[in-house]
């Protein structure tokens, strides 16, 4: 166990840049180097600057690394946020050849070349030099490199409800918790750290008699057993609208290999949210503030307290407020010289500081003034001491410039902030969600009024609210950092401001300042101070950015969760999908449906097993699984009101037992859907229309009956996945389907009721492809039989089945719309020449749309036309219809396909005022594929003009 | 003990009442919103403000509606999915709902989706939940609970 520490785990072997260490259990990356003496840790985004640990918590600036090797690896760890484990590899970032000996360090000698916003001044100029500029400065200046492999973790997501929850379990978060789950709440208490206590957990205090770090465990245990639940490990990184708050849970460390899920992403809904996220220690500013060796206060004081850890052995400690001195007592304890305490205030009071100089040299309106190094590490610190200059041998100087309560939650979940001048920052205002912060998010720095139930025993407490730092004006030569991660220094502040970019928001882009992975965590407030004072305001009057969540990084697999490979997004399967794998099938997505493309043959290309299949269709018979379309029955004593209202076609005198193609119009009067209406009964009804929009027509359905109709006496119900639908189309479809059911087929557009091995079916007489064809409707989980029935039937006379790229060819040649292609969202009925059968006395969704003069007047709109290629050439899908190569199009080809019956190809397209330019000759031309196919312009109908063949 | 056991849903039917919920026909008991009623035949789900669902055949008879409404056969969309073991946990990995709320006991009924699917649950004890999946969807979802560590057992 090392002295003084709670540290006293298993020991652990690790490597730092291929070197071997031993660290302890518990330990983090960052706590362990320190402890074998590491201090250099990273090199510093823009300048390669040598940076070592500046805080020990997640808003850790400089320290980052990669974590883990291969795919698993994980760049811009901070080593303060990652807890040791057996066989920790991490590895420094943005150096070489070395960490130590960086060349990219000449950046340094040459910062005069590349102040802020020299970036956006490279682009000034030929775009040719920018791609000279781009490689040096892409290679000068980052972070750490993303794994090329794919990560091989599992990711999770979780769902939680709660009465009440807590973030944060130091001891503020963890007293709230206790009070709600023994209130009988249900709690759940998130924590980023692995251990509960926060602030206790650096701090030499007692509570009820007992260590903090144990009093935390402890609390931990008792919300336990009240039914609370605790997740350890997990950072809330977004708080969203109704109290619905984000968090990611760690269950391996970075880089490290996990038996089950390496995180799981939270999706809390919560009654109310109490923020115990307490606040971070800013440091002070001034030239040279960050060689390795120079840290904050309080992290200083978790080396020693937590891990057992000397941050050095002559140390300094420069502070605006109180709380920094117990870091003199916590270094003091493990045999740290304290060199000297420099407080900015001339005149500090109170027990702690008398405390201290009893032990220590204190030094008040005293400041440092420069860092010195020697080599990549911290020799010394030149002070000012009232008016006298003064230096001080030390290997660490331990600084607090005050402290910023951590409000990003509150800020994101809408909440207000106030100003506080003494503290010089922000606390929480008004929260517009049912959230409370507390603790010392809320401003609170004595433990004994947030433990107000418990007995404390603080020796050195409780102290006075934390001051900020003083403002730096430059009094001495040499970089003075605001944002370390993002080498932003108070010169690039000014510049920004010189330059007009006032805005704290533009500032933020002109100079990087908070856009590092930690978000300005550390040096927000102490830039928005230096802004302040260089334009003459008052802090708050500087302005301030957003907070925007996530409030630390969150690796895009815990987002993903399982939603990965097959499992990206959800995959439809047809109730026949075996019995298609059994035939062969080709599969192509279908919006989220899995439907086959084609059958093919052995030594058989795509496009020439369509063609046979669709060919096949023309001369004999064929089966297509339509199951995919949407079914939906609608049933009532005020049924036809419902139909009536969807519909935009004729339909009160459609008899039962009958059916019609109809087309479904949005409110403005463009085509939503189409599909063909049957009547069941006299007030039952069956509609069908697209797949791919047959969640729209649903929600459409609902908002007529629910909305428009008012809940007529009516049902909708979707039985779309009820009923596998197998259309059957052909000259000698008919007949095998009379034999299969043993009764007369239906006329066309009629209904029949039958049995087809013995399963009961609904046939219904209608045609997609042109041929005679009946649609046999039979419950999914009967439909195999059926299935093989039908193919059987079809294979018998040289038949068989077709895909969907059969069915495109077969109704391209007739002219039918698909939703989506020719329906693109654009078009009215008129437009694609379904104007006529339009009900004339309305009374239908988009009726009075209809009528607006810029619908009802269709010469200038894009209607549909038929094109032919002249030469036989394939028509590229999708190309613009053009008089010539490069002018402006006049439509565009929404599909083509070859001609079934005969040779050559064709097409559908939207062309302007297309009903007048019938042999009109244009070009379909598409520049970004180079193609470009002479086309006659035509009737949309390529096949069986008068009906013959699909008619009885 | 974490298994699922997988079945058509077979004869399930949609019961549809033409008026308001507060006008269901007295003679006929049906459950209130988010419960379920199970019977010797069946069980009776309420499934929407004016929807019901029956499962297994004969439950009402459409004379016994005398025009109040309409039953509908959807059994051949639905497949039965039964889940034994922590049920709850696996139901908030896969969704965005209280399966822990106390509320949610046996005889409780909810409309969610599950892994993008449409579902409805049932609880039937404690320890087993019985969640309808839309069928299309259900080779989707079992290949997610299998990925979260269930397995699919014998028998329905």
């Amino acid at each position: 166990m090392r002295a003084g520490s709670g540290i006293d785990g298993e020991a652990m072997r690790f490597t730092f840049d291929g070197k071997a260490y031993w660290g302890v259990d518990g330990d983090t990356l960052a706590a362990a180097l320190m402890a074998n003496g590491v201090r250099l840790l990273a090199r510093s985004f823009k300048y390669h600057r040598p940076r070592g640990i500046m805080a020990m918590g997640v808003e850790e600036p400089s320290a980052l690394v990669t974590l883990g090797e291969g795919a698993r690896a994980e760049p811009n760890v901070r080593a303060s946020d990652v807890f040791l484990y057996p066989g920790l590899v991490a590895t420094s970032q943005n150096a070489w050849p070395s960490l130590r000996h960086d060349v990219g360090a000449v950046n340094s000698l040459v910062s005069a070349l590349i102040p802020a916003g020299f970036y956006y001044k490279t682009f000034f100029g030929p775009p040719s030099r920018w791609m000279i500029y781009e490689r040096f400065i892409r290679r000068a200046a980052g972070l750490g490199r993303p794994p090329q492999g794919a990560d091989p973790d599992r990711y999770g997501h979780r769902a939680a409800f709660c009465d009440v929850l807590v973030v944060g379990a130091g001891p503020a978060g963890l007293a709230a918790a206790l009070r709600a789950v023994e209130a009988g709440r249900r709690v759940i208490l998130v924590e980023q750290d692995a251990l509960p206590g926060g602030s206790l957990l650096r701090e030499n205090v007692t509570i009820d008699g007992v260590p903090g770090a144990k009093w935390a465990a402890r609390a931990v245990g008792r919300i336990r057993a009240a039914g609370g639940r605790v997740l350890m490990r997990t950072t809330a990184t977004g708080h969203w609208d109704d109290n619905f708050v984000t968090a990611v849970e760690r269950r391996v460390e970075p880089g490290q290999t996990s038996r089950g899920l390496a995180q799981v992403l939270w999706k809390l809904r919560c009654g109310d949210v109490i923020l115990a996220s307490g606040a971070l220690e800013r440091p002070l500013v001034f030239a040279d503030n960050d060689v390795p060796g120079i840290m904050l206060a309080g992290a200083a004081r978790a080396l020693a307290l937590r891990y057992g850890v000397a941050p050095g052995r002559r140390a300094v400690i420069a502070t605006s407020h109180d709380e920094a001195y117990r870091t003199a007592f916590a270094l003091a304890g493990l045999g740290v010289e304290i060199v000297a305490i420099l407080d900015s205030r001339v005149d500090p009071q109170g027990a702690l500081v008398n405390a201290a100089r009893a032990r220590f040299p204190v030094l008040v309106d005293a400041r440092p003034l420069r860092g010195l190094r020697r080599g990549v590490a911290l020799a010394g610190i030149d002070a000012m001491v009232g008016t006298t200059r003064r230096r001080f041998v030390a290997d660490c100087l331990a600084m607090s410039g005050g402290m910023s309560p951590v409000l990003h939650l509150h800020r994101q979940a809408g909440g207000a902030l106030d100003y506080d001048a003494a503290r010089g920052a922000f606390l929480p205002g008004a929260a517009r969600q049912r959230q409370t912060t507390v603790g010392a998010a809320a401003g609170e720095h004595d433990l004994r009024a947030i433990l107000d139930l418990s007995k404390i025993d603080d020796p050195l407490g409780p102290v006075a609210p934390a001051e900020p730092g003083p403002i730096w004006r430059g009094e001495a030569h040499g970089k003075a950092f605001v944002d370390f991660q993002n080498d932003v220094t108070t010169a690039d502040l000014a510049l920004a401001q010189r330059e007009g970019y006032v805005s704290v928001e533009h500032t933020k882009r002109y100079t990087t300042l908070g856009m590092g992975t930690d978000q300005g965590k550390l040096g927000a407030m102490v830039a928005l101070a230096q802004i302040a004072d260089e334009r003459g305001l008052p802090l708050p009057q500087a302005g301030l950015t957003m907070f925007r969540p996530p409030y630390t990084p969150v690796t895009l697999g815990a987002f993903a969760g399982p939603a990965r490979g097959d499992h990206a997004a959800p995959i439809r399967r047809l109730p026949l999908a075996e019995a298609h794998d059994d035939l062969g099938a080709l599969w192509v997505p279908a919006g989220a449906w899995m439907r086959p493309r084609a059958y093919l043959r052995p030594g058989e290309s795509l496009g020439e097993a369509s063609l046979r299949e669709a060919r096949m269709v023309r001369s004999l018979a064929g089966v297509v699984d339509v199951s995919s379309l949407a079914k939906f029955e609608i049933a009532g004593p005020d049924a036809l009101a419902v139909v009536e209202a969807v519909c935009a076609t004729p339909v009160a005198r459609l008899g039962v037992g009958r059916g019609r193609y109809t087309v479904m119009l949005r409110e403005d009067g463009m085509v939503m859907d189409d599909g063909t209406l049957w009547r069941l009964a006299e007030d039952r009804w069956l509609l069908t229309s697209s797949t791919g929009g047959a969640a729209r027509m649903a929600r459409h359905l609902s908002y007529v009956a629910d909305i428009l109709l008012a809940r007529p006496r009516a049902a909708v119900i979707n039985v779309s996945e009820h009923w596998a639908g197998l259309a059957f189309a052909g000259p000698r479809a008919a007949g095998l389907l009379a034999e299969l059911t043993g009764q007369p087929v239906p006329a066309h557009m009629g209904l029949a009721q039958a049995t087809i091995a013995g399963a009961p079916v609904r046939v219904l007489a209608a045609s997609y492809s042109g041929e005679r064809a009946f649609e046999v409707h039979v419950p999914a989980y009967r439909a195999a039989g059926v299935f093989a029935a039908l193919v059987g039937a079809a294979q018998g006379v040289g038949g068989g089945v077709y895909g969907l790229d059969a069915m495109d060819h077969l109704r391209v040649e007739k002219g039918h719309v698909v939703i989506g292609a020719e329906a693109d969202g654009r078009a009215i009925p008129a437009d694609l020449g379904l104007g006529g059968m339009v009900r004339k006395s309305g009374g239908f969704v988009g009726w009075q749309a209809l009528t607006r003069p810029a619908l009802a007047d269709c010469a200038e709109r894009r209607q549909l036309v038929g094109v032919t290629s002249i030469d036989g050439a394939p028509i590229p899908e999708g190309a613009m219809l053009v008089v010539r190569e490069g002018e402006e199009p006049v439509g565009h080809v929404t599909t083509s396909a070859p001609r079934v019956a005969g040779e050559g190809a064709i097409g559908l397209g939207l062309l302007v005022d297309g009903g007048a330019r019938h042999g009109e000759a244009l070009l379909a031309w598409s520049p970004t594929r180079k193609q470009c196919v002479s086309v006659q312009v035509g009737a949309p109908l390529f096949y069986d003009a008068e009906g013959a063949r699909y008619r009885d | 003990m974490t298994e699922f056991f997988v079945s058509p849903a077979k004869a399930l039917f949609a019961l549809d009442l033409w008026d308001a919920a507060d006008i269901v026909p007295r003679d006929i008991v049906l459950p209130g919103p988010g419960r379920a009623l199970l019977g010797a035949g069946g069980a009776v789900l309420r499934v929407g403000p004016r929807r019901w669902w029956l499962d297994g055949a004969g439950l009402i008879a459409d004379e016994a509606l005398a025009g109040r409404g309409g039953l509908t056969e959807i059994g051949g969309g639905w497949a039965r999915v039964r889940l034994v073991g922590d049920w709850r946990d696996l139901v908030m990995q896969s969704g965005l709902f209280d399966a822990e709320a106390p509320a949610f006991d046996p005889g409780a009924v909810a409309v969610t989706p599950l892994c993008h699917a449409p579902c409805v649950l049932h609880v039937r004890a404690q320890t087993w939940c019985e969640v309808f999946v839309a069928a299309s969807h259900l080779a989707h979802c079992l290949a997610h609970w299998r990925e979260l560590g269930w397995q699919q057992g014998v028998g329905t």
